[in-house]
């Protein structure tokens, strides 16, 4: 979907570089795609890298003055993190076990000291910089000088989910939730995407640019992940990982939506899109369906992976992070609802478009209502997503 | 849960890059676009057909490089 909406957004903008945009992408994806069948943290590693390095040549695309001072931005953030906090934590864990394969109840159960694993946890969680983690979540809202199918593929769904995979293995393969338990480390997980998930929907509120915007909501939605792997209990690893596809759809639905509506009337700011609902109904219409995913309502996937969240702080007995979940979702509708209302309410007179539908290309209307599509669709059969997460469970529980 | 050898797991990681040369060699944008979406295409079912086999067996289809790694 992102390839057919690639094409409708470089060939609308008549962009530069088509070709190495492209062939950028395809690269990206085969990293993305290797981060996700690793068996071992030295694969996992080098396909991370792999991807950082990838995506700084679609970060720069437009190879103004913005685009190199965001593109140096990003690698600083990925590549520094990387290189100075995961590989010294990734060798540590070599030298203690000899080894480096994931193992259901982690190949650190038994070999270090609460310390040293508090430590190392730390070294990894702020180490994967693409989770977004604050404070190493500079890169993101800077990433988004991007041209939009990479924001919406990548810095929506492919190298922040990387990230947030790359924790959710290290919580899961190397340190095991019985060890994180043993040593209350679980705690400390939950109160560090706990403060990121509050502080970027309070940013998030502020922001008058649209991809900026999603790119903080990206931010809090990732930390829910986290922090619901974090509670250390079946149900809240089941919705973090659920979470992981549901947010994903109503994600790349907004950025799309995003997209979509910068190609038809050239308009970044949510100040200037009053009444934007009248001319481009379609993509508003997913945009509405995307940001119920992302509050958390029905009839979406995004309810059903935060109801598994809520329902893990419950299980966990964890009732401050009970209300911060609670909290963040009342945050998020209260920054996208508005953007929705005056789309298609507009106060009289204030309407800043004709009353007569004209959409973006095909191309770039298509694809985010598919997407909105399958974020309704994920409400009514989440099976898939969700027996995959519950085999997980299984087998990071040992059955 | 029980592991399957299988190459699917490798060809989804490298088709996106095996089309690379062909993305650069493509002089016309709509040959060059084929390329992409085929590629996007071919990625996406290699990853869908090991679906079943993960959620009806409980199998995990792995590829393994002859050095173990």
């Amino acid at each position: 979907v992102t390839s057919i909406y690639s094409m409708g957004y470089m060939r609308g903008l008549k962009e530069h570089s088509q070709t190495r945009y492209f062939v950028f992408f395809a690269l990206a994806l085969s990293a993305t795609i290797g981060v996700a069948f690793s068996a071992n943290l030295l694969t996992l590693y080098l396909f991370y890298e792999m991807l950082s390095l990838a995506t700084y040549p679609l970060v720069t695309h437009h190879q103004d003055r913005e685009a190199r001072a965001s593109g140096r931005k990003y690698l600083t953030y990925i590549l520094g993190t990387s290189i100075g906090l995961v590989l010294p934590a990734m060798l540590v864990c070599y030298h203690l076990t000899g080894t480096l394969e994931f193992a259901n109840q982690g190949f650190l159960a038994g070999a270090c000291s609460q310390g040293l694993a508090g430590v190392l946890l730390v070294f990894f969680i702020f180490g994967f910089a693409k989770a977004g983690i604050m404070p190493f979540h500079g890169w993101l809202p800077a990433a988004m000088v991007a041209p939009t199918p990479v924001s919406a593929l990548l810095h929506a769904v492919a190298v922040v989910k990387v990230g947030v995979f790359s924790i959710v293995r290290i919580i899961t393969g190397v340190f095991g939730t019985e060890l994180l338990g043993q040593f209350d480390l679980g705690v400390v997980i939950c109160a560090i995407a706990s403060v990121t998930i509050i502080v970027a929907s309070l940013i998030a509120l502020s922001q008058d640019n649209l991809k900026r915007m999603l790119a903080f909501s990206t931010i809090g939605q990732l930390s829910y992940i986290i922090l619901g792997v974090g509670l250390l209990s079946p149900k809240g690893i089941t919705g973090g990982m659920l979470h992981i596809a549901m947010h994903a759809f109503g994600k790349i639905t907004l950025f799309f939506c995003a997209g979509a509506i910068f190609v038809a009337t050239g308009k970044r700011n949510i100040s200037e899109m009053v009444g934007i609902g009248r001319r481009m109904p379609w993509t508003m219409g997913a945009f509405f369906v995307g940001s119920l995913s992302i509050i958390g309502l029905p009839p979406t996937g995004g309810f059903i992976s935060k109801w598994y969240l809520v329902l893990g702080t419950l299980e966990a007995n964890q009732m401050t992070f009970l209300f911060v979940l609670l909290s963040s979702s009342l945050l998020n509708a209260a920054y996208f609802m508005p953007v929705v209302y005056r789309a298609f309410f507009p106060p009289p007179g204030t309407a800043m478009f004709e009353n007569r539908v004209q959409e973006a290309p095909i191309f770039c209307v298509t694809p985010p209502v598919v997407t909105a599509f399958i974020s309704v669709a994920l409400f009514f059969y989440p099976q898939p997503f969700f027996k995959l997460a519950s085999m997980a469970v299984r087998f990071i529980g040992g059955n | 849960m029980e592991t399957i050898t299988s190459i699917k797991p490798l060809i989804a990681v490298l088709v996106s890059i095996c089309v690379v040369p062909l993305l650069v060699l493509c002089t016309k944008p709509n040959i060059r676009e084929t390329w992409t979406f085929a590629a996007a295409a071919v990625k996406l079912l290699l990853v869908l057909s090991m679906l079943p086999v993960i959620l009806k067996a409980c199998c995990l289809p792995v590829w393994r490089h002859p050095s173990g790694l």
